[in-house]
C-alpha cells in the first residue's frame, strides 16, 4: 500500500480489500471532513423499487449490531461533530465533520455500518413516512419541481436517470426491510467505495487508521455497474404543465449530452469544451444568452443554463428563460434557439474566452479554500469512475481549449431531436404573452 | 488564528472597525462588511434597500452594467451584496494578484453606482419574478406572514423584497439616496482574511473607501419593534399536498447577558438537528415530518424565537400538539443534566468547524464585531458556553417559552 502524492497536499492509496482512499491535507484549522462515497445510487435500483437507494441512506442512521438506532448522529454530536448523507443517481455519500483528533471515531462508526446494519420495522416504517414527507416538501408542494421531474422522465427513453432520485411516491410507499437489506448487501462493501479525508491530518496517519478500521472488512466482489445506453432520439418532445398555483411562468429545455467520462472517452477534452461553451453561452450575467435576451432584447427577466458533467453516463445540457412581460413562453423557444444558433455561428470573442477560462481556473483555486468542497469534488468524480488526475488536471485542460473545440462540442449536442422543451404556466396568457400591450406602447 | 485590530488613519476610513486575519497559504483575500441600515430604513418604500443592494453591480464608475460584470470576471472576483432588515451586507473574494482592481470595483459599486434606468427596470422585473414565485410557495407565505403577525406595522413586519406596487414606485433618485444613507453612515464593520499583511490591508481599504462622505449614524433612526403576535393563530387555505406551520415567540437581543443560555436552550429544544427534542419526538419517533427546527432571530430592534415544520394536512394537528407540549414541558421542567452536558460538548466541539475557510472566518468575525462581542470572543466563547447552568436555562425557559404567547401561522388544506 504505497501512498502516491499528487501535489497541493493531495495523496492517494488503496487498501487490499479494494477501498480507495484520497487524502486532502489542509492544516489551516484543526478540523477534519470524513466522507465515505459508495459507487451506487438511484440509477442502480431495480424496476419498481425507485427510492430504495435514498431510503437506505436514511436507514443507515438506524443502528447496527453495535450502535442503537439514532445513536450514530448523537455520538458524533456529543463529540462536537456534524454528520449527514446524500444520494445521487450514481453515488451515495455519508460524511462527518469533526475536530481533527476525532477522525478515528468517524472511521470506527462508518466502518461499522458498512457491514453491520440491522433494521427492524419499528424504525423502518416511521422513517418511510419521513421520506414521503420529504418528497412532498421537495417536490409535490412545488409545481416547478414536479414539472422538472416530468421533463426529466421524458428526456430519457431507456436510461434509469429518468426516475427521480427520491423515487416515485407509490413505489416509496411499498419499500420494505427486505428491499433495503438486499440493496445494502448487494452494493455496500469496501471495494465499491471511496474514502475521502480532508483536513488537518497526514496521509500516513490516514493509512494507519484506515487499515485499522476498514482494512479487515472483506471485499464484496461487487460486479461492475451495468450501464444503459440511450437509443437514438428521433424527435423533439414537449412537456407543458398548467397549474393554477403558478404565478411566474418558466421556459426550460434540456438536451441529452454525455457525462465528462463518456464525452472524453469519445473525444479528448470534449467535456471541458462543453463546460466552457456552456459558461460562455449561458453561465453568467456576461454570457451570450443573458446579454442577448435579458440586457439587449429585454424579452426575458432571466436566462441561463447548465451542464453538470459529473455523472456515469449522461449530463443533460439545460437552458432556461423567464419571460419578461409582455412576452410569453411561446416566444422563448424561438428567441433562445435563435440566440444559441447565433452563438454557434459567430462564436465568442477571444476576450470572452479568456475571461471564462480565468473564471473557471480561479474556481479550482477558490475550492482549495474549502476542504468540504474539495472532498465533494473529488469524491463525486471518483464515484463516477473518473480518475484523480481527471480532477486535478482540469484547469490545464480548460486552459488549452480552442474556440473551434468549444463550438464543435456545443454544436454536436444542441440537437433538436434529442431535446425536451418544457413550459410551466398558470394560464393561457403565460404562453402567449400580451403583445397587444407592447403595440400600444 | 491571530486576529489583529487595524487602526486606519485615512480620513475616509478612520471610523472603520477593521479586523484582519493574515493567512498567506493561498493567494486569496476575503473581505466581508456590513453597514447598519438595510430594509429598516425603507420607511414606506418597501424593498428599497433590497433593490439598491441588487443594483450595485449593475454599472458603476465608468463602467456600464455588462462592462462591470466583465471586469469582475476578468479578475475572477466574486462580489455579493444583500440587504437584510438591519444591514447591508457585502462580501468580496479576490485573487491576490488582482486585489487592487477588485478593491477599485468594490469602491465604485459602493460610492459611484450608476443606477441606470434600464438596469433598474430589469432588476425590478427580476425581483418581481421572485416575489411571484414565492407567492405560491406555502413555506414562503408562512414565513412572510409570521413576520407581520409578530411585528405588525413596524418595518420588520414588511417583506424585505417589497411588493410589485412598492417596487414600481421606486425611482433612481431613491436608490441614490438609499446608497448614500447606508454607505456613508458611521462605523461600518469590516473583516479581512487572507493573503495580505497589515500595510497591504490598510492600503486596500484606502482604495475601497476613497470618496466616501461620512455622515451620521443610522441606528437611532429606527424605533424598537414591539411583539404583537401574542397568542395569535392564523390559517391560510392553499390547495397543496403538504401544509406548513411557522411559529414565533418574543425573545431577547444578542447582547443580553442571558443570550448564551438561550442559545444552549434552543439547541436542545429545536436548533440542534437530530439531537433536538422536537426532531426526536416529531420526526424520529413518529415520522410526522422531514424536519422541524427552531432558531433565534436577534434583530437590532426586536428579537424572536422562530420555528417551522411541514407535514401532510391530516398530520398537522398532531404535529402542532406535540410541538406545543414540548414547549410547555421545557418551560416547566427546563433541561436535564445529560442534555446540558451533550449540548455543551457539541457546541464547544463544533465551534472550530465555523472557521475552516477564509470566507467562514470573515463571516464569523463580522458577526462578533456587529454584536460587539470584542476581539477576544473567539477565545472566550467556549468558556461562556460551559458556564451556562441548568438553573439559568430553567429560568429563561420559564420566562420565554410560554405557548400561550406564541404566534402561529399554518398554510395548506383546511384542518379538521
Amino acid at each position: 500500500m504505497k501512498i502516491q502524492k499528487k501535489g497541493n497536499g493531495i495523496s492517494y492509496f488503496s487498501l487490499e480489500n479494494g477501498l480507495d482512499v484520497v487524502v486532502i491535507e489542509d492544516h489551516r484549522a484543526a478540523v477534519i471532513t470524513h466522507m465515505l462515497w459508495y459507487k451506487v445510487g438511484a440509477a442502480d435500483e431495480l424496476a419498481g423499487k425507485s427510492g430504495i437507494a435514498h431510503f437506505l441512506e436514511h436507514l443507515m442512521f438506524k443502528g447496527t449490531q453495535n450502535i442503537a438506532p439514532g445513536e450514530h448522529s448523537k455520538i458524533i454530536a456529543k463529540n462536537g461533530g456534524q454528520d449527514n448523507a446524500f444520494t445521487g443517481q450514481d453515488y451515495t455519500c455519508y460524511y462527518e465533520r469533526l475536530a481533527a483528533d476525532r477522525l478515528e471515531l468517524a472511521m470506527q462508526l462508518e466502518a461499522d455500518r458498512m457491514v453491520n446494519l440491522t433494521l427492524s420495522d419499528d424504525v423502518l416504517l416511521p422513517e418511510r413516512d419521513v421520506v414521503r414527507e420529504e418528497r412532498k416538501q421537495r417536490t409535490d408542494n412545488k409545481p416547478d419541481a414536479i414539472h422538472f421531474e416530468q421533463m426529466n422522465a421524458s428526456l430519457f427513453l431507456s436510461h434509469p436517470y429518468a426516475v427521480p432520485i427520491i423515487g416515485w411516491d407509490h413505489e416509496i410507499a411499498t419499500l420494505n426491510r427486505d428491499d433495503a437489506m438486499a440493496f445494502y448487501k448487494r452494493h455496500y462493501a469496501p471495494d465499491n467505495a471511496t474514502l475521502v479525508i480532508a483536513g488537518d491530518v497526514t496521509p500516513e496517519r490516514v493509512l494507519e487508521l484506515a487499515q485499522k478500521h476498514y482494512g479487515s472488512i472483506e471485499p464484496g466482489n461487487i460486479a461492475k455497474r451495468k450501464r444503459v445506453v440511450e437509443p437514438p432520439h428521433m424527435c423533439p418532445r414537449r412537456v407543458d404543465m398548467f397549474d393554477e398555483r403558478v404565478e411566474q411562468p418558466q421556459w426550460i429545455k434540456q438536451y441529452l449530452a454525455p457525462s465528462a467520462k463518456v464525452a472524453n472517452a469519445e473525444l479528448t477534452n470534449q467535456s471541458e469544451a462543453l463546460q466552457l461553451a456552456m459558461l460562455l453561452l449561458a453561465g453568467s450575467s456576461t454570457s451570450h444568452l443573458y446579454v442577448d435576451l435579458v440586457v439587449e432584447k429585454q424579452v426575458a427577466v432571466a436566462a441561463g443554463g447548465w451542464y453538470n458533467s459529473v455523472a456515469m453516463d449522461y449530463s443533460p445540457i439545460g437552458l432556461y428563460a423567464i419571460p419578461r412581460e409582455p412576452f410569453g413562453l411561446d416566444h422563448m423557444a424561438e428567441l433562445v434557439d435563435a440566440s444559441v444558433a447565433e452563438f454557434i455561428e459567430t462564436g465568442p470573442s477571444d476576450g470572452a474566452i479568456e475571461r471564462a477560462k480565468t473564471l473557471m481556473v480561479a474556481e479550482s483555486l477558490y475550492a482549495r479554500d474549502n476542504q468540504t468542497t474539495m472532498a465533494r469534488m473529488i469524491g463525486s468524480a471518483l464515484s463516477c469512475d473518473m480518475s484523480l488526475d481527471d480532477v486535478l488536471d482540469w484547469p490545464t485542460r480548460i486552459e488549452a481549449l480552442s474556440k473551434q473545440q468549444i463550438l464543435t462540442a456545443l454544436d454536436k449536442y444542441i440537437d433538436e431531436n434529442a431535446s425536451v422543451t418544457g413550459h410551466l404556466a398558470g394560464d393561457e396568457k403565460h404562453l402567449t404573452g400580451d403583445l397587444e400591450q407592447l403595440d400600444q406602447e | 488564528m491571530q486576529i489583529k485590530q487595524l487602526s486606519l488613519t485615512q480620513t475616509n476610513a478612520a471610523d472603520l472597525d477593521v479586523w484582519l486575519v493574515e493567512d498567506h497559504r493561498l493567494p486569496i483575500v476575503n473581505i466581508e462588511f456590513a453597514f447598519i441600515g438595510g430594509a429598516s430604513l425603507d420607511a414606506d418604500q418597501h424593498g428599497l434597500a433590497y433593490l439598491m443592494a441588487a443594483m450595485l453591480d449593475e454599472g458603476a464608475g465608468d463602467l456600464d452594467d455588462v462592462s462591470f460584470h466583465k471586469a469582475l470576471d476578468e479578475t475572477a472576483t466574486h462580489l455579493h451584496f444583500s440587504a437584510t432588515r438591519d444591514i447591508i451586507n457585502g462580501s468580496i473574494k479576490m485573487l491576490t494578484k488582482h486585489k487592487d482592481r477588485a478593491a477599485d470595483l468594490l469602491n465604485m459599486a459602493l460610492f459611484a453606482p450608476k443606477f441606470n434606468d434600464e438596469a433598474m427596470q430589469r432588476v425590478k422585473a427580476q425581483i418581481v419574478a421572485s416575489i411571484r414565485s414565492a407567492s405560491t410557495n406555502p413555506s414562503e407565505i408562512a414565513a412572510k406572514k409570521l413576520m407581520s403577525l409578530s411585528f405588525g406595522d413596524h418595518v420588520y413586519g414588511n417583506l424585505v423584497k417589497g411588493s410589485e406596487a412598492s417596487l414600481e414606485a421606486i425611482s433612481q433618485a431613491d436608490l441614490q439616496r438609499s446608497a448614500a444613507q447606508n454607505f456613508n453612515a458611521e462605523h461600518p464593520y469590516l473583516v479581512i482574511v487572507g493573503d495580505v499583511n497589515e500595510q497591504q490591508a490598510a492600503d486596500l481599504l484606502d482604495r475601497v473607501f476613497a470618496g466616501r462622505h461620512r455622515c451620521g449614524n443610522n441606528i437611532h433612526a429606527i424605533a424598537d419593534a414591539e411583539f404583537v403576535g401574542q397568542g395569535v393563530t392564523q390559517h391560510q387555505f392553499m390547495d397543496v399536498p403538504q401544509s406548513v406551520v411557522n411559529f414565533a415567540l418574543q425573545s431577547i437581543p444578542q447582547n443580553d447577558d442571558r443570550f448564551m443560555q438561550l442559545m444552549v436552550l434552543n439547541h436542545i429544544l429545536g436548533g440542534g438537528g437530530f439531537s433536538s427534542r422536537l426532531m426526536e419526538e416529531i420526526r424520529e419517533k413518529r415520522g410526522l415530518t422531514y424536519g422541524i427546527h427552531t432558531s433565534l432571530m436577534p434583530l437590532k430592534h426586536g428579537s424572536l424565537i422562530t420555528g417551522n415544520a411541514a407535514t401532510s394536512a391530516d398530520k398537522m394537528a398532531e404535529t402542532i400538539k406535540i410541538l406545543r407540549e414540548e414547549f410547555e414541558k421545557m418551560q416547566q421542567d427546563g433541561v436535564t443534566d445529560e442534555e446540558l452536558k451533550n449540548a455543551k460538548t457539541y457546541l464547544t466541539g463544533a465551534y472550530p468547524l465555523r472557521f475552516d475557510t477564509g470566507a467562514k472566518i470573515a463571516h464569523q468575525l463580522l458577526s462578533m464585531q456587529y454584536f460587539d462581542f470584542g476581539i477576544d470572543f473567539v477565545d472566550r466563547r467556549n468558556e461562556l458556553v460551559n458556564q451556562v447552568t441548568k438553573a439559568e436555562i430553567a429560568t429563561i425557559a420559564q420566562q420565554l417559552l410560554d405557548v400561550e404567547q406564541m404566534a402561529q401561522i399554518t398554510v395548506g388544506q383546511n384542518l379538521s
